[in-house]
């Protein structure tokens, strides 16, 4: 079954970057395995022994954070987020490489503000050594620090499209006289 | 005028939220109109664990924000959530407001977070409420799982429950699908959240309260305020304890004196635990009050003297109370 | 600049935004973001401080969006995800179709039928209508073809019967409500079974009724099955019949949190998978990897959403909106059928998630002020939402189907084939509106 997208093309951009999307896309498939398995020792537990894990609910919360954060740049980069392209299809193919910029550069401005939240949030808990009250008083530093990385690669990988698309353009304007060429 | 947006995890109905409006009509009446406050209900603008946050950036100008959810930075106001030998709500509500003005750690702490204090409200006493299983001694906790905060979930686990840590704002939902057995409660909350429509056992424990319930504002805005607004949210702050304790505890009538047993027309079955049980609650306690000790101590707070200075305020009010009755009575 | 101003520019760009392609979540999170800014460089007098409203705005949005993914009820989300695209993998979902399609293999549409009943089975253990149409379009539509199905019946029926996949539970809308409105998730769950076999009675005669009026588009098989082979097919089904017991059962049992049943199905989903040899370890990383694009995706939009939440809490819009009403003294029935009517045409351009999370906060407190029952309101909005998914021009299911058959056949096509069966969902929808008892009735048994 396939997400949400037809056709994806390439990612594009430098390889280090793709190579970390697909880390952190595995990392979120360990953080939903994770939170399947803790809840299911839970229940087990639960019911053949009598005991449960400690936590286990502030354990699943963090997990949440790793398993729907760490794919978005992944995400961008295949421009699998749900957009509406009924009226864009009836625009001429020369203004699509324009679309394209429009997407990643608000998709890069937007991200700015939660990114730099985001710091400020880990910031604030690394420094006041913040902890969940409950039966182990977890630190909070790991659900920040995993929503921070997320973000970053997220904005990097906006950057580069935003790089890329503006690049696009400006070669559809240098050879506007020619026809559209294949990859619009 | 002048509006102030005001922040609360509270739902929009029962109690607390009647008690914060009276407080807002308050303000605007002896304010002229000069200052209105305009309420988020239920976290809608930022949930409980992130209003100390955002109200001390400015976020919100004000707002309801609660000692357990950030331990780490209310070290020295959590001590209002162990329990003591007082558990009367309207001594430990008195005693907490003026230990807060009176002792410079506790004013330390609120100004670290960008916070002005303006006024405490207390949970009142903790009650147990379950489904399916009531629970009517303390051995029956073994092996339920429990939403507990802070030491109070630490003290049923430590009888055999498995403690879950999570707001109260969660516990209907919490209950509801079963991730929890019971959660712990207090009178007046029941109706606002309507956990009887999802469990309908209630235990008495009369046990503690947490008492780390702040009514605080952002400091810049306070700092902006005129000095005669000030004086008057100051004032406000001071009088509406009475006024809140007062209504808390009509309103825990629902367990007290309920001879129907029914909240809002669901019936319900209302238990109580022995005087032995209440007293073995209260003895697990001592564990965390030296652990309270220890960490406050670490953070630079003297925890020896802040400890005693609460206990002088709290036997100073249980003794007027005691001879002149609650303020509304007299 | 007031509020209301402010939150009205925004949202008319945010609107020019969509519709030129930028993703729905940047749209909408721009729109919060500089909205939020705006308003708090405003707030305290009529000169603009750039400065001062920086903190604020930061605060407010990255603590909506931690403390929304924070959640342990959530993470039912990516579980029942989960379970849909190992379903698929291990061929739970297309047993389901099998087991149906040899009973009916004499009835005049039969096929049409079979895979109508093959969603609803399959929208029994998954949460997203999305997933029930990709999935079952994969497995229904080759089928159908072969048997010389006309296109637009082939596919038409698999478009609209995927979007039983939110209101059959489990349901990702059903959880994203109860969170949002405080309504207990099990009791939503329940309300969506009726509601959901009706819709389905309503799919199956308009197949029915369109066989009989144009024989040639449902030409009917030659092939019989014995007793034996249809009983053997319907044998096969059973990891499904299992997934089904479980998570229903198990949650009305009391044996389960829908959580748990979540994750208990997953696990034995994946368990049968292995054991049975039907999921290699490349399936199971597809499925995995599908799972998590999908979470991130969904989960994007709903923070996204929330942000805007947040900023329209901020400036009491909801409070204005209301005292409108009020004051024009509108009907109970003329506000549901404007409610109706907005939801519609909102599902003409957004995704259901979305629509949700931003009209909440402005329909909830209507209805909660005219009395009516959150619950069956619920089953009413994810009703909707689901007919906003086959209504053109942004019809996701219809989009789906389209790229399943690899734009072989033309979404035109597939919306002139959904037409035909839109005006039944209507009488359902007024069914479900004016008779509340259908989804009350089993809830309010429990
Ligand atoms: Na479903
Ligand atoms: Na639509």
């Amino acid at each position: 079954m396939e997400p949400l997208t037809g056709n994806s093309p390439e990612r594009p951009g430098p390889w280090i970057l793709q190579k970390l999307e697909g880390v952190l896309v595995t990392l979120s498939i360990c953080c939903i395995l994770g939170i399947c398995a803790i809840i299911n020792i839970t229940i087990f537990g639960r019911f053949l022994f009598g005991v449960s894990i400690p936590d286990d609910v502030i354990m699943v919360r963090e997990l949440m954070i790793g398993a729907v954060v760490l794919p978005l740049a992944y995400v961008a980069a295949e421009r699998a987020h749900i957009m509406v392209e009924v009226f864009t299809s009836h625009m001429p193919d020369r203004w699509q490489p324009g679309l394209n910029l429009l997407s990643s550069l608000v998709g890069s401005l937007m991200l700015l503000p939660i990114l730099y939240g985001g710091y400020l949030d880990f910031d604030s808990v690394t420094s006041d050594g913040a902890y969940f009250f409950g039966e182990l008083n977890l630190p909070e530093w790991p659900g920040r620090l995993i929503f921070l990385v997320g973000y970053i690669v997220f904005v990097l990988r906006l950057f580069v499209l935003t790089g890329k698309d503006a690049m696009t353009v400006v070669r559809s304007f240098t050879h506007s006289s020619s026809p559209p060429s294949e990859e619009s | 005028t002048r509006v102030l947006t005001w922040t609360d995890g509270s739902p929009n109905r029962g109690t607390r939220a009647e008690a914060a409006q009276w407080f807002a009509d308050e303000l605007e009446k002896r304010t002229n109109g000069e200052l209105k406050i305009e309420f988020h209900w239920g976290g809608a603008l930022l949930k409980p664990k992130a209003a100390v946050k955002g109200i001390g950036a400015g976020a919100a100008d004000m707002g309801l924000v609660l000692g357990v959810y950030n331990p780490k930075l209310h070290q020295a106001y959590i001590l209002g959530d162990l329990p003591t030998a007082y558990s009367d709500p309207w001594v430990s509500t008195r005693a907490i407001y003026d230990l807060v003005h009176q002792n410079e750690d506790m004013q330390a702490e609120f100004a670290n977070s960008n916070l002005q204090y303006i006024t405490n409200v207390t949970s009142t006493e903790i009650q147990l409420i379950c489904k399916d299983k009531p629970v009517k001694t303390l051995d029956d906790v073994k092996g339920l799982k429990i939403r507990g905060i802070g030491v109070y979930g630490k003290i049923f686990n430590d009888f055999g429950a498995t403690n879950v840590a999570m707001p109260v704002y969660e516990s209907y939902q919490a209950i509801d699908t079963g991730l929890v057995n019971c959660t712990q409660i207090y009178g007046y909350a029941i109706p606002a959240f309507k956990l009887q429509e999802v469990a309908k056992d209630i235990t008495k424990l009369d046990w503690g309260a947490l008492l780390g319930l702040a009514y605080v504002m952002n400091k810049d805005t306070y700092n902006s305020l005129t000095p005669e607004q000030q004086k008057i949210i100051n004032e406000l702050g001071a009088e509406s304890i009475d006024y809140y304790v007062e209504k808390m505890m009509l309103d825990n009538d629902v367990l007290t004196n309920n001879p129907n047993s029914e909240i809002d027309g669901t019936k319900v079955n209302i238990y109580e635990f022995s005087d032995a049980d209440k007293a073995r609650l209260l003895e697990a306690t001592n564990k965390y009050l030296e652990e309270w000790q220890k960490s406050a101590t670490e953070a630079g707070i003297d925890a020896v003297a802040l400890q005693s200075q609460f206990h002088d305020l709290l036997k100073k009010y249980d003794d007027e109370r005691k001879a002149k009755g609650y303020p509304w009575n007299r | 600049m007031d509020p209301s101003t402010i939150g009205l520019f925004g949202f008319i760009i945010t609107l020019v935004l969509i519709c030129l392609r930028v993703p729905i979540g940047f749209a909408l999170a721009g729109l919060a973001i500089i909205c939020t800014y705006l308003f708090f460089g405003f707030k305290s007098g009529d000169e603009f401080q750039a400065a001062k409203a920086v903190y604020p705005t930061l605060a407010l949005i990255s603590s909506n969006v931690f403390e929304f993914l924070h959640s342990y009820p959530l993470s039912m989300v990516p579980l029942f995800i989960a379970l849909g695209h190992i379903a698929y993998h291990a061929e739970i979902t297309t047993d389901i179709y099998y087991a149906v399609r040899v009973w009916l293999a004499r009835v005049p549409g039969g096929l049409a039928m079979a895979s109508a009943i093959g969603c609803t089975g399959f929208s029994a253990i998954t949460g997203s209508s999305l997933a029930c149409a990709s999935a079952m379009g994969r497995i229904c539509i080759p089928e159908m073809m072969r048997f010389n199905y006309s296109p637009q019946l082939a596919t038409s029926t698999v478009a609209i019967g995927g979007t039983l996949g939110a209101l059959i539970p489990p349901s990702i809308l059903f959880i994203m409500y109860g969170l949002f409105t405080e309504q207990s998730i099990n009791k939503l769950f329940l309300a969506g079974i009726i509601p959901g076999l009706l819709s389905l009675g309503g799919i199956l005669t308009v197949v029915f009724v369109w066989s009989k009026l144009k024989p040639q588009d449902a030409p009917t098989a030659d092939t019989t099955y014995t007793a034996r082979e249809r009983w053997r097919a319907t044998f096969r089904a059973w990891p499904a019949f299992s997934l089904f017991l479980i998570i229903i059962g198990g949650i009305y049992g009391g044996i389960f949190t829908a959580t748990e049943a979540a994750a208990v199905s997953m696990f034995i989903a994946l368990a049968y998978g292995v054991l049975a040899r039907k999921l290699s370890w490349a399936h199971f990383l597809q499925a995995m990897k599908d799972t998590a694009v999908q979470s991130a995706t969904i989960f994007f939009i709903a923070v996204c959403a929330k942000m805007f939440v947040a900023f329209v809490s901020l400036t009491g819009l909801t409070h204005d909106l209301i005292s409108l009403i009020e004051y024009y003294q509108m009907s109970d029935w003329a506000i549901l059928i404007m409610i109706a009517l907005i939801y519609l045409v909102m599902g003409m351009f957004l995704d259901p998630l979305g629509i949700m999370l931003l009209t909440l906060p402005f329909v909830i407190p209507l209805i909660e002020g005219m009395g009516y029952d959150l619950i069956w309101f619920g089953v009413v909005v994810v009703k909707l939402l689901e007919i906003g998914l086959i209504t053109p021009p942004v019809g996701l299911n219809v989009f789906i189907i389209n790229s399943v058959v690899n734009n072989t056949i033309p979404v035109h096509t597939i919306f002139r084939g959904v037409i035909n069966f839109l005006a039944m969902d209507i009488v359902v929808f007024a069914l479900i509106l004016a008779f509340p008892i259908l989804s009350l009735f089993l809830p309010n048994s429990l």
